[in-house]
């Protein structure tokens, strides 16, 4: 679908439809940046105002993005990764998100932000896959726990942030608390993730 | 008739103070010396945020509650009589001007998102009021923009720094010091958080605002350190210090043979390193390791680090939360003080300077609070400003 202001001011007021959300999603989602030095004055003025729009209601915290944007192309990945789930974790059903910008009226989740960006979850549990050095915040006022791919669990403390690295095939989990505010950690995030959520 | 005469003229100073004390200009400080502008990080429960307050002096308190919200990735600059942010979030650089109420409003943005990727952000040096350069290294770009239009001017594209888009290795410059006319030096530090081989030699980034070249120097006498410069506030001369990432790194990937990760080195305004002067403060100190170099006055270093015998944390993660001490180094003759500061405040760390005064601010201190700390004249950390509900990031006086 080819994005137009119209369809971006519709995204902006909530009237779009469901598909003209997931292209405007996907198309925020695009850094390409030949793609970005192409796109015209008006859209690319819009579609910085659709970032604004989207920071702000981080910010306030009214809604919190929760809309999963699945790739067609990581259709078949989608399956099988689900297929290995149901098989490694027998006891519930978890529900994979991709490195997406979600819309939602909820909060309370867990918002992991990678290289590809900030992606708000909700649930308790959630197993996750990444690369790089990715932000963790736990919003809501309960402890979450996070388990990594190579069976590593940790307990996320309600309203605390962390960042996640990889130390010779390990993971390892930084409370910000203990890092100097000089240096503003968010910068060094690179790399993706993928959640999954027990929803059952 | 003189009645009423005296009674216009008493109406007439009536109305001219009334028109006076309504007047925008009369409600600004007499004493004008330029609007202090401070910034801090609140850690809420949705994620840490930054704040900017404006301020007609000095204030002993500071409080989020009555600064402007600015985000969640920002960075804060200031050059004349405006302040300038760069919100990572939306690739924007936005410049403000301060009202006659110490309010903070927008004024006008550059939208870089279409000229460069957020993740390659490193730093805005402003050469003058219409010449200024936002980084962006890690793709080998440069923006110049004109800070009194808010226009781009150029984009100019250079060499990519080297280790930059590698995540393995994630070099970046986050600071910018002007050295003179022409040059602008951008100290090169590593990510932290990709655990593979940093680079062995010092690095810095030296552009020229003429040519509009940038070089990257290195310098083999220490491996890379960090990503901003120390400055001797007597003199301004500039040190390129180590880095506690990288000793977190050797920590726990020691089989790298490298060169001392804990020295300083001397810079030239030209970006060349000083070839007489190298200190390897690790040795010096018996340290474990260097966690960085506060500051330096009169060639005298106060340094943060951590003791040879410390038992390294099976959890890296824990590892920044290791004791730490702080002594004097005297860069000439190499005598050793030991110091307390870190009793009172914490760890301290550069947030700007007012009226020539170097200011710090700190964090981890016991009764957990903050503060906005002057750098005086005889080398002691005096408290100026107290920040009720977050760390301290930046302060300037706007003139």
């Amino acid at each position: 679908m080819e994005i137009n202001p119209e369809i971006l001011e519709r995204y902006n007021n909530g009237t779009a439809t469901v598909a003209e959300n997931a292209a405007v999603e996907l198309w925020l989602e695009n850094d390409d940046q030949a793609e970005s030095t192409l796109m015209a004055d008006e859209l690319q003025e819009m579609r910085s105002e659709v970032w604004s729009n989207i920071q702000n209601i981080t910010q306030n915290g009214n809604e919190v993005i929760s809309r999963s944007v699945p790739k067609i192309s990581r259709l078949y990945t989608k399956v099988a990764a689900a297929a290995v789930l149901l098989f490694l974790f027998s006891a519930g059903i978890y529900h994979k998100f991709n490195s997406a910008l979600l819309d939602h009226t909820t909060s309370e989740g867990v918002v992991f932000t990678s290289g590809k960006g900030p992606m708000e979850v909700l649930g308790n549990h959630f197993r996750i896959e990444f690369s790089g050095y990715l932000q963790i915040i736990n919003k809501s006022h309960e402890p979450k726990s996070i388990e990594c791919t190579n069976g590593e669990k940790y307990t996320l403390a309600p309203g605390e942030t962390y960042y996640m690295e990889t130390i010779a095939g390990r993971n390892y989990l930084i409370a910000e608390e203990t890092l100097s505010p000089e240096d503003n950690y968010v910068r060094f995030v690179t790399g993706d993730v993928e959640v999954f959520t027990e929803t059952i | 008739m003189r009645i009423i005469e005296k009674q216009r003229m008493w109406t007439l100073l009536f109305l001219f103070f009334t028109y006076l004390t309504s007047c925008d200009s009369f409600n600004r400080p007499l004493d004008d010396d330029g609007t202090i502008v401070i910034g801090t990080r609140v850690n809420t429960p949705k994620g840490r945020v930054f704040y900017l307050g404006a301020y007609a002096g000095i204030p002993e308190q500071v409080d989020a509650q009555d600064m402007l919200m600015l985000g969640s990735d920002v960075s804060i600059y200031s050059y004349g009589k405006h302040p300038y942010v760069w919100d990572g979030t939306t690739s924007r650089l936005k410049k403000y001007a301060v009202n006659n109420k110490m309010n903070l409003e927008a004024l006008d943005s550059i939208d870089l998102g279409g000229i460069a990727n957020r993740s390659s952000f490193g730093s805005v040096a402003f050469i003058s009021e219409t010449e200024a350069y936002v980084f962006f290294l890690g793709e080998g770009k440069v923006v110049q923009f004109d800070p009194s239009t808010m226009k781009v001017s150029k984009l100019v594209v250079t060499d990519v720094l080297p280790g930059g888009p590698d995540p393995k290795i994630g070099t970046n410059t986050y600071y910018s010091f002007i050295t003179n006319d022409t040059t602008v030096l951008l100290p090169v530090g590593a990510n932290p958080g990709n655990f593979g081989r940093f680079p062995d030699r010092a690095s810095v980034a030296v552009f020229n605002t003429k040519t509009k070249v940038v070089k990257y120097n290195m310098d083999s006498r220490m491996s890379i350190g960090y990503h901003n410069f120390a400055q001797d506030v007597a003199n301004g001369e500039l040190y390129y210090r180590p880095s506690k990432y990288i000793a977190r790194n050797r920590d726990y990937i020691p089989a790298q043979h490298n060169p001392p990760i804990g020295g300083i080195l001397r810079m030239r305004s030209d970006g060349t390193y000083d070839p007489d002067f190298f200190i390897d403060l690790e040795k010096i100190l018996n340290a474990h390791c260097i966690l960085s170099v506060i500051n330096v006055r009169n060639k005298e270093a106060l340094v943060q680090y951590i003791e040879h015998d410390w038992n390294l944390p099976k959890d890296p993660g824990e590892w920044y939360s290791g004791p730490t001490q702080v002594a004097r180094v005297n860069l000439e003759t190499l005598n050793v003080e030991t110091n307390d500061y870190l009793n009172t405040y914490g760890a301290l760390y550069p947030v700007g300077e007012v009226d020539g005064k170097q200011y710090y601010s700190n964090f981890g201190a016991d009764d957990d609070k903050y503060h906005f700390l002057e750098f005086d004249d005889s080398g002691d950390f005096i408290d100026r400003v107290t920040s009720v509900s977050g760390s301290g990031i930046y302060i300037a006086r706007l003139k």
